[in-house]
């Protein structure tokens, strides 16, 4: 691209159009760019992502041409979200990628190491901090690749008409886990021998190394060692953790049975649970899946002390690749920090089942009447990112609850084991280490503990 | 006899050698070339060279996600994946699969065939329905059986239940993709059903390839049907039972989608459970190749797959080329 050498009267009325759309943008960190050569900018999205059923891409996209940059083009190509996870990092390898795409933080260990990703200059990392919560714990080694634009944390979901049989209101709410498992206990229906037909409390087994991984963060443990070398599952608290999900289950007075129906955001709706351990995007599965379904919402339960509630998620936003051009990567950065911190388009985040990083919006009264997003903001500020870690240490995890609940063949101390046994094997085998430091940036860090491994 | 069979059917090859086009073309080597260049063409740029490059890649760092070029690593991912546990498992695993899910297919489908080759009347619809699951998507099919193995709800245990009240019995229900004894079963069983049809139209035209004059000199003699079986039928059979057994335990060692359709959202979103259960070799290849993106090591996966189906389709092929006594 080469440099303009004299600004034309057009040029001079889009920088002064450009600069009066950009005044009128309240708390928009962001400059409009020079007006200069054209840019096309080729944009990748999975086409099954949320984003494109809510918010229309080519509309944000011709908004962004008329509010901020007119002489930024955009290319859009879309490839379902299986496909598109191959496709991208294959291409971005091979230099024939996107200058802009969709990205997911899942992927942020391999997309740096091998180059991918191009890190945000730190001016605009400057402007970014000043709106948006979150950039911290998405630093790595001081540089910032992709920020969070929604959070995402654990609730409790019930059903409405279960809890209105029962009798129960919003006074009952639990706010302890005791509390939590007696009304579980009161809301299960069961069968002449005593086996649960209809679990009170469906804790999400199937995949319960979510559930266990908030106890364990409410027992004040770190879930990977400070250098980042090794595990803390087979601890103290990691016992107790898995200690209570196994006497929720097979307990003497249990309220959940994992065979009653293969998925909680399946076993709700159906009314085979009155409540549920969930994610936010369960709200989003029922509009489109369950839309008759009433339910409710209410922040996680913890135990006494608890210095953090859960794990905290994100929805990642938009990434770069580092292979695109000066002018691409410029434009590129003026897209996703404009899109990041747009109000209207980060309102549709609480859509989704996600508090908008955005701070502007936390007291907005459109995501606060979401319930599940009211809920996740009472415990937003003691949630804990535990880090970019390769992707099979979340395998590692699932077999925690694995071989408990859905194998049933090992005890709590051998499944602990077993899945401390993998997952070290899995940290020290990484070549770098993005993780580790980053749980010690949660708010409640100060109070957690690097525990002992039982042996 | 045979002789004047080939002699009957023999090409009348005189003719083609003098006509011009042959003199044109080169005469009889070239065609030989020009007939085979179109497969050897097809298998070194679709089959040779890509083991080559796989080959070459399982001895470096090789990653698709990565701008940087591979490291050569020498024996590192060979050193890996044998003492990876994982690796054992999933060898074990996939090879109890072929050997239970041929095993139980042929067993159904020898029966079956020669019920249905003795069909004077609908040989061809009972042909056509056992077929029709081999057509069917194994997606599908994978989401049907899922949902018959319920532990709740499903239909199998549902009739299982019903019969249990029914006499008054006392047993727990089986939980088919649950339990880590009964989940590589259940799928087994899924692609034992899935590819029965295959099984018994490749043994019927074996069986009709036999002539009808051995039976009846059998009867003749005094044969029962198991002496006939077990001295016609059976020998007679012999390269077709082969031929099943070398492609099916080539396939069913790589065994993959049944096991991801079915089991891999159960244990967590990850390929294997329960208790790694159902890893198969070709399973952790998929983890390591397209989840974790490690080429080098992927490579390193595929070949000891590679050698794995070799020998035994070797073995398999040794025995079919044995002398047997009956």
């Amino acid at each position: 691209m080469s440099e303009q050498t004299h600004v034309s009267r057009r040029d001079f009325l889009k920088l002064a159009g450009g600069a009066v759309v950009a005044a009128s943008l309240s708390g928009l960190p962001l400059a409009v760019t020079a007006q200069g050569d054209e840019v096309t900018l080729v944009f990748w999205s999975p086409n099954c992502d949320v984003e494109c059923e809510q918010i229309n891409i080519p509309e944000w996209m011709e908004r962004f041409r008329q509010e901020v940059n007119g002489n930024v083009n955009f290319e859009l190509s879309g490839a379902p979200w299986g496909d598109y996870w191959t496709r991208l990092p294959l291409a971005l390898a091979g230099g024939t990628g996107p200058d802009l795409y969709f990205f997911h933080a899942n992927w942020m260990q391999q997309f740096v190491d091998g180059g991918l990703v191009e890190a945000w200059p730190e001016e605009r990392v400057a402007q970014l901090r000043e709106v948006l919560d979150g950039i911290d714990p998405m630093m790595i080694n001081g540089k910032l690749y992709a920020f969070n634009e929604g959070l995402d944390t654990n609730v409790i979901y019930y059903g409405k008409k279960a809890w209105e049989d029962a009798g129960l209101t919003d006074d009952d709410i639990p706010t302890t886990w005791d509390e939590l498992v007696a009304l579980a206990d009161a809301l299960t229906e069961r069968d002449s021998n005593g086996a649960p037909v209809r679990a009170g409390f469906d804790a999400n087994l199937r995949d319960g190394r979510w559930t266990w991984v908030a106890l364990k963060y409410q027992m004040g443990e770190f879930l990977i060692s400070e250098d980042g070398r090794r595990a803390n599952i087979h601890t103290e608290g990691g016992q107790k953790a898995a200690q209570m999900l196994w006497d929720w289950e097979f307990g003497e007075n249990p309220v959940g049975n994992i065979d009653l129906a293969p998925w909680t955001e399946d076993a709700l709706p159906t009314e085979i649970a009155a409540m549920g351990f969930g994610f936010g995007w369960f709200a989003d599965y029922w509009r489109s899946d369950y839309p008759d379904y009433e339910w409710g919402a209410f922040p996680l339960p913890a135990v006494d002390g608890a210095p953090a509630i859960s794990k905290a998620g994100g929805w990642t936003t938009m990434a770069v690749n580092a292979q695109a051009s000066d002018a691409a990567k410029s434009a590129a950065f003026d897209v996703i920090q404009w899109h990041g911190t747009d109000p209207d388009l980060m309102r549709f985040r609480a859509l989704g089942g996600q508090v908008p990083t955005l701070r502007s919006l936390r007291e907005d009264p459109d995501i606060l009447a979401s319930p599940v997003v009211s809920s996740m903001l009472a415990n937003i500020d003691k949630t804990v990112f535990f880090g970019f870690t390769p992707p099979d240490f979340e395998s590692a995890l699932a077999q925690i609850t694995d071989l408990m609940f859905v194998a049933q063949t090992s005890t709590v101390d051998e499944a602990l084991a077993e899945a401390q046994l993998q997952a070290d094997e899995i940290l020290a085998r990484a070549e770098n280490v993005y993780w580790g430091f980053q749980e010690r940036t949660a708010t409640g860090a100060n109070e957690m503990v690097n525990p002992e491994i039982v042996e | 006899m045979t002789n004047s069979i080939q002699a009957d059917v023999s090409p009348p090859l005189p003719q083609v050698q003098e006509s011009l086009w042959f003199k044109i073309f080169g005469g009889k080597k070239a065609l030989l070339i020009y007939a085979l260049a179109p497969t050897i063409i097809f298998f070194t740029i679709f089959w040779i060279y890509p083991l080559g490059v796989g080959f070459l890649r399982s001895f470096t760092n090789w990653s698709p996600m990565s701008i940087h070029a591979p490291e050569y690593v020498g024996f590192a991912n060979y050193e890996r994946a044998f003492s990876d546990r994982m690796v054992g498992t999933a060898i074990v695993n996939s090879l109890r699969f072929a050997v239970t899910t041929v095993g139980l297919r042929l067993a159904i489908a020898l029966p079956f065939a020669i019920m249905l080759n003795n069909l004077r009347r609908g040989r061809g619809c009972f042909r056509l329905i056992y077929f029709l699951p081999v057509v069917t998507s194994v997606i599908a099919a994978g989401v049907v059986w899922r949902f018959l193995y319920l532990p709740r709800n499903g239909i199998l245990n549902t009739v299982l239940a019903g019969i249990r009240d029914l006499f008054g019995m006392n047993f727990d229900l089986p939980r088919y993709l649950q339990d880590p004894n009964l989940a590589l079963l259940s799928v087994s069983v899924m692609s034992v059903w899935r590819w029965l049809g295959f099984a018994i139209v490749i043994l019927m035209a074996g069986l009709s390839s036999i002539p009808t004059t051995f039976y009846e000199a059998a009867r003749i003699d005094g044969a029962n049907r198991f002496q006939v079986f077990r001295h016609i039928t059976l020998p007679l059979l012999r390269p077709t039972l082969i031929f099943l057994l070398v492609t099916e335990v080539a396939s069913e060692i790589q065994v993959f989608t049944e096991v991801f359709v079915m089991i891999s959202r159960g244990s967590g979103g990850s390929i294997g459970g329960p208790a790694n259960s159902t890893l198969t070799i070709v399973g952790l290849f998929y983890q390591t190749a397209f989840k974790n993106f490690e080429f080098g090591y992927a490579s390193a996966l595929a070949l000891i797959i590679f050698v794995i189906i070799s020998a035994f389709s070797l073995f398999q092929l040794w025995l079919g080329r044995r002398n047997w006594d009956y």
